[in-house]
């Protein structure tokens, strides 16, 4: 999950390494080129390769299950003019906010309450455990019979798979609080409350969004997925119904929508993430 | 007057076979207002659980103990700790500044001036520059070297304005010229704050430098075999009161004793 975090931001670094790591004649071109592959410029422009052999190869030779990425483009627009595919995306979108949501909620009170309440830890590890075994696909029947094929199934559906990864990572970042922090917690008399708010909450954020940008993958997944199983709404349905009438352009279309939102969102989560934990990349200083 | 008083105060723990460990044998130690006392011993002697008992951070099995006449059952608004472990006693998710105002927040002190929000920036501010870090509100303690980061806990302690400062190996994880520096800073602050200080440490030398008296702890919790006045003149010099033929002597009577009990 963390291949979208810049390499040299994956762990602090020092005053004295990033001095090191400057050199100290001016960049050369050598310097350049090695900076280039070891930066996503890289891994951009080989996405835009093979976009490239694609629009070539789909020109020259006329394959109806690969249309060139411009009747694709062609066509995603029209869709989205017409209001068919932005609608489907909204509906999406509904879902996986209101559903990410509960589930952030849900998530990070019972794994945090987990981590810090012995009493609750014994009463919710068993069934956190169990249910986290059974795949969603294994409950899906059941949930459709029970909550019919709406929002209120989708939402649950999302609810149940991204609350496990913020449960796991808030426990365990409430489980890191340190003894030396907890005491100085006691020596400054906070109640129980106000540590975990003013104490336990903020030390175990860095983990809590772990957990929340892993859910946050998992969540559009499953608001595109249930739309398409029960088959009535959301970009899933769109891309379901351009497979059915053969429309491989608008499946295309569909497909790509779901991987632009996809990377946005994760985008501007790492955005977030970076601003409120802010003074965990700010490096040492020597003596 | 007494500002700490221990009756046979004393610690067992319950390990986890079920066996009872003596942490501290049942002591009674008198510690006089104003005075700064050292506590020195090996680890495992119980000199920090002594120091955690006075402050109210664990219960004792035994015993009486007194902060300024009044029985401790919980950590006494009048005593501020300051650990060891400085990067995890800062909240590293604040800076210099919200460190101070979060001991501000919660001096739960009677002065009409430190309750005043309006006056907090100039205290927070006022108590930075007390240690020496004038100007560094706004950074984040991880931005500090460790010495500078110690100096923010204990402006973070005195923010809240402590008749008793206990200490527990402050200045053991930081290089030793910082270290010489921290002790002449916490002279200086005791004098001018009147302050009673208990200071745990494993450095006989610190103690003898820095104490009115120094207190030793026998091995496994066994108690004090040793509690020496240490009358050297102050103001004290790192450089003449080390050399000075008294301190030697101190050091050696006390380094003997330490060798032998342990």
């Amino acid at each position: 999950m963390t291949v979208s975090v810049p390499y040299s931001r994956a762990g602090v670094v020092s005053a004295a390494e990033a001095a090191a790591a400057t050199p100290s004649q001016r960049p050369r071109l050598g310097t350049a080129i090695a900076g280039y592959f070891k930066s996503r410029a890289f891994g951009w422009s080989i996405v835009a390769i093979l976009l490239a052999v694609w629009q070539i190869a789909a020109t020259a030779v006329t394959m109806p299950e690969l249309p060139p990425l411009s009747a694709i483009f062609t066509e995603w627009h029209e869709q989205w003019a017409s209001g068919e595919l932005s609608a489907a995306l909204l509906d999406t979108l509904k879902v996986a906010a209101i559903g990410y949501a509960l589930a952030t909620l849900l998530g990070t009170t019972v794994g945090f309450l987990m981590g810090r309440v012995r009493v609750i830890w014994a009463a919710a590890e068993p069934p956190v455990e169990l249910l986290r075994q059974i795949p969603v696909t294994a409950l899906l029947p059941l949930l459709i019979l029970y909550l019919g094929i709406g929002d209120q199934m989708r939402i649950t559906v999302v609810v149940i798979v991204a609350s496990f990864p913020i449960i796991l990572n808030s426990f365990a970042g409430a489980r890191s609080l340190s003894r030396t922090m907890r005491m100085t917690a006691q020596t400054f008399r906070l109640s129980w409350l106000q540590t975990q708010i003013e104490i336990g909450l903020p030390s175990a954020l860095p983990f809590i969004l772990v957990g929340m940008r892993q859910a946050l993958a998992m969540t559009l997944v499953m608001a595109v997925v249930t739309g398409m199983l029960a088959g009535n709404s959301g970009v899933g349905y769109f891309i379901l119904q351009a497979q059915q009438v053969l429309n491989v352009r608008a499946l295309f279309a569909g497909i790509f929508t779901v991987a632009a939102v996809g990377y946005a969102l994760n985008l501007v989560f790492l955005l977030i993430e970076r601003r409120v934990t802010r003074w965990r990349r700010i490096g040492a200083a020597e003596d | 007057m007494t500002a700490i008083a221990t009756t046979q105060i004393g610690k067992i723990y319950r390990s986890l076979r079920g066996a009872s460990v003596v942490a501290l044998s049942p002591i009674d130690l008198h510690v006089e207002r104003g005075s700064f006392v050292s506590v020195v011993g090996r680890s495992g002697c119980g000199k920090s659980t002594l120091l955690r008992l006075v402050a109210g951070l664990e219960q004792p099995s035994s015993g009486l103990l007194e902060v300024a006449g009044q029985r401790v059952r919980q950590p006494p608004d009048s005593v501020r700790y300051v650990f060891q472990d400085y990067a995890q006693s800062l909240l590293p998710w604040k800076t210099v500044g919200e460190n101070i105002r979060f001991g501000l927040r919660h001096a739960h002190s009677h002065s009409d001036q430190a309750r005043n929000r309006n006056n907090w920036p100039a205290l927070i501010e006022a108590s930075l520059a007390e240690v020496g870090l004038s100007g560094a509100a706004n950074r984040y303690p991880s931005e500090l070297s460790g010495g500078m980061q110690q100096r923010v806990a204990i402006a973070r302690a005195l923010a809240a304005a402590p008749d008793v400062l206990l200490l527990d190996e402050p200045f053991s994880a930081v290089d030793a010229l910082s270290r010489i520096q921290l002790q002449d800073l916490l002279l200086r602050i005791w004098r001018t704050r009147k302050l009673t200080v208990m200071f745990v440490t494993h450095d006989i030398d610190e103690a003898i430098y820095l104490s009115d008296r120094v207190i030793v702890l026998g091995p496994n919790g066994i108690g004090i075999v040793s509690d020496a006045e240490i009358d050297l003149p102050r103001p004290r010099d790192q450089v003449t009161t080390k050399s000075d033929t008294s301190y030697l002597k101190r050091r050696r009577e006390i380094l003997e004793l330490v060798m032998q009990t342990h």
